[in-house]
């Protein structure tokens, strides 16, 4: 075994060793962060099996139990973690090459990003919880500002919105504090039942508003159209794959594990619903293909938070599905659309006319990308769609049913749009220069179908983390040792 | 009245100095003044932090030895550690948005956002 708590040291460390790194050699930067993603993954594949079936629990100092600050790394954890890295690793294949300009500074925050991430999804401490939130969103906040020109207002908006959600995030801690007496996630849930009805309410409120920023929740995602499209792409990219579901993951944490009363299950699917709606529908009216990307990622994470919402166990696994699917998929999109962009030298849709055989990789990557959130068959978006809609049925909840099969028409219609453009159009205009995209784009699609095909390797763990999310007594015993 | 006010001013205070600063990030135009907003907001909620960890007549935080008959009654130190890992994440959000504010007057001569052309609210 090897301690899970590297996964969150290292690329700390590496992150401010860069400036060394770059003064040794300009290319060693991009080489050192991909080989600390690889790294990560490896403690990821070495650990995943014992993370499944036997939850660790790392207590940092070796403290006791509700005194230490510790990481819990179970099926759900491992899951995002993995998830998380994956997408990590494969951003860094593609940093190798790119179109704009980029340094050791960039590569120092996007290593800081990962750790931020990663803490987030492994911390088993509430205000822990807050500090990487921050570390991942300052690191954002940084990032965005890479690719100059309008990125600064679109990072000032980011800034101002997530400092205003860290302020209520920062709230909802202390009142959980005043509360309880203690910032440990498993006894927070061991107390949770005795606490005030109406001040459980206002803290997960308030929780709602500080991580619905990351988990890009209405009306806290006005940022998320701006900062996806001025930022760099393998930004837009870890913003959408791994921040958001990292995201999701602390809210489903706070909502299921620490604060489960099923009353508070009606905000999550309302607030949902309103995300999904709304994020569809602007999606379909977009002309710039970076905007319409990121309001169909909006509109993803409203289906991953009303599915969850409904709080069965077939539910919660599916969106947990749709949740891994939304990663790899929008990953994929943003990496093709990005060169797709810089080869038309425009952000339009309608700039993009005939660019399916001057670029075959890249378009490639898009409409696969765009078959796999449509739900084409052999796609693993079929089977994360199929989930979605039996596990709503069976719960009988007919109005989220239709209105997955309404987001699903109104996707095609957006998504369609684009691959009609890109393959059977000619293009008169010259084509741009690009960065070569081949490794990434084969190895996204290559989980794409994997997925899609085979869909039972990740089944016993997405059952497992539904689980672990539903069943919060398993964790208070894991973390507590039965006290 | 004195005892109410003692009781809640630091409550009720923290709180109205959220407010205010929440009032002036959502009204002001003026980019300089959206910051000073969010600072006032943090400063708020640290010391709405630090007043939930209050104990009345409370002494400074586990030093024991130098007060040898009343050990048990110190503040609460755990939300103080808070505040100041807060205050030091506060000050990095400012000095990052005041850095893109210099940009964004380098880029269009105007700290008001009405007149920046790509900042829509």
């Amino acid at each position: 075994m090897v301690n899970p708590v590297l996964i969150i040291a290292l690329p700390l460390l590496i992150a401010f060793l860069m400036p060394l790194f770059n003064y040794i050699h300009k290319k060693l930067p991009a080489v050192v962060a991909l080989l600390t993603a690889a790294f990560n993954v490896w403690i990821i594949t070495v650990n995943f099996n014992e993370a499944l079936f036997n939850p660790m629990v790392i207590e940092i100092g070796n403290w006791q139990a509700p005194f230490a600050i510790n990481l819990y790394i179970g099926p759900l954890a491992i899951l995002a973690v993995a998830v998380i890295n994956v997408i990590a690793l494969v951003l860094a294949i593609y940093n190798l090459e790119h179109d704009y300009e980029i340094n050791d500074k960039f590569y120092s925050l996007f290593l800081m990003i990962i750790a931020g991430t990663s803490g987030m999804v492994m911390t088993g401490d509430l205000f822990n919880l807050f500090v990487f939130i921050e570390i991942s969103s300052v690191a954002a906040y940084g990032l965005t500002v890479f690719s100059r020109g309008d990125s600064y207002e679109a990072a000032f908006k980011y800034i101002i919105i997530g400092a205003i959600g860290s302020v209520f995030l920062l709230m909802a801690i202390g009142f959980t504090y005043a509360s309880v007496g203690s910032l440990n996630m498993a006894q927070i849930a061991n107390a949770a039942e005795n606490l005030n009805p109406q001040l459980m309410r206002i803290i997960t409120l308030l929780f709602m508003v500080g991580i619905g920023i990351e988990a890009e929740l209405f009306p806290l995602n006005l940022w998320v159209p701006d900062v996806y499209s001025e930022a760099p792409t393998s930004v837009t990219s870890i913003l959408s794959g791994a921040v958001s579901a990292a995201g999701i993951y602390s809210l489903g944490r706070i909502f299921f594990t620490l604060f489960a009363d099923p009353a508070l299950y009606t905000y999550l699917m309302v607030i949902g619903i309103i995300t999904l709606v709304i994020g569809e529908l602007v999606a379909y009216n977009q002309e710039n293909i970076k905007r319409m990307l990121a309001y169909s990622s909006i509109a993803q994470m409203g289906l991953i938070v009303t599915i969850i919402s409904i709080n069965t166990s077939q539910a919660v696994s599916a969106g947990l599905f749709q949740l891994v699917n939304h990663s790899i998929l929008k990953v994929l999109l943003f990496i093709s659309a990005g060169v797709l962009v810089s080869a038309a030298g425009s952000k339009k849709i309608k700039d993009l006319s005939g660019l399916g055989s001057k670029k075959p990789i890249a378009s490639l990557g898009f409409a696969v990308g765009a078959m796999g959130i449509l739900g084409v068959p052999f796609f693993n978006g079929f089977v994360s769609k199929l989930m979605l809609i039996n596990s709503s049925l069976n719960a009988e909840k007919i109005i989220i049913t239709a209105l997955i099969l309404f987001a699903t028409i109104v996707e095609i219609g957006y998504y369609l749009k684009v691959i009609q453009k890109i393959y059977f159009e000619k293009r008169e205009t010259k084509v741009f220069k690009t960065a070569n995209v081949f490794i990434p784009v084969l190895v996204l699609t290559v989980f794409v179908f994997a997925l899609g095909i085979y869909p039972e390797l990740i089944t016993t763990t997405l059952d497992k983390a539904a689980n672990e999310l539903l069943n919060s007594t398993e964790y208070i015993t894991t973390v507590l040792g039965g006290m | 009245m004195i005892s109410f006010l003692e009781e809640w001013s630091f409550f009720g205070g923290s709180i109205l100095l959220i407010l205010i600063g929440l009032y002036g990030v959502i009204t002001k135009r003026n980019l300089i003044k959206i910051l000073i907003g969010l600072s006032l907001m943090d400063t708020g909620v640290n010391v709405l932090l630090v007043s939930l960890g209050y104990v009345e007549n409370g002494n400074a935080p586990i030093l024991t030895s130098i007060i040898k008959n009343n050990s048990g009654a110190f503040v609460d130190p755990i939300p103080q550690a808070l505040v100041l890992t807060a205050i030091v994440i506060g000050v990095a959000i400012l000095a990052l948005g005041l850095a893109v504010t210099i940009k964004i007057y380098e880029k269009y001569g105007t700290l008001d956002i009405s007149k920046i052309r790509g900042l829509k609210w």
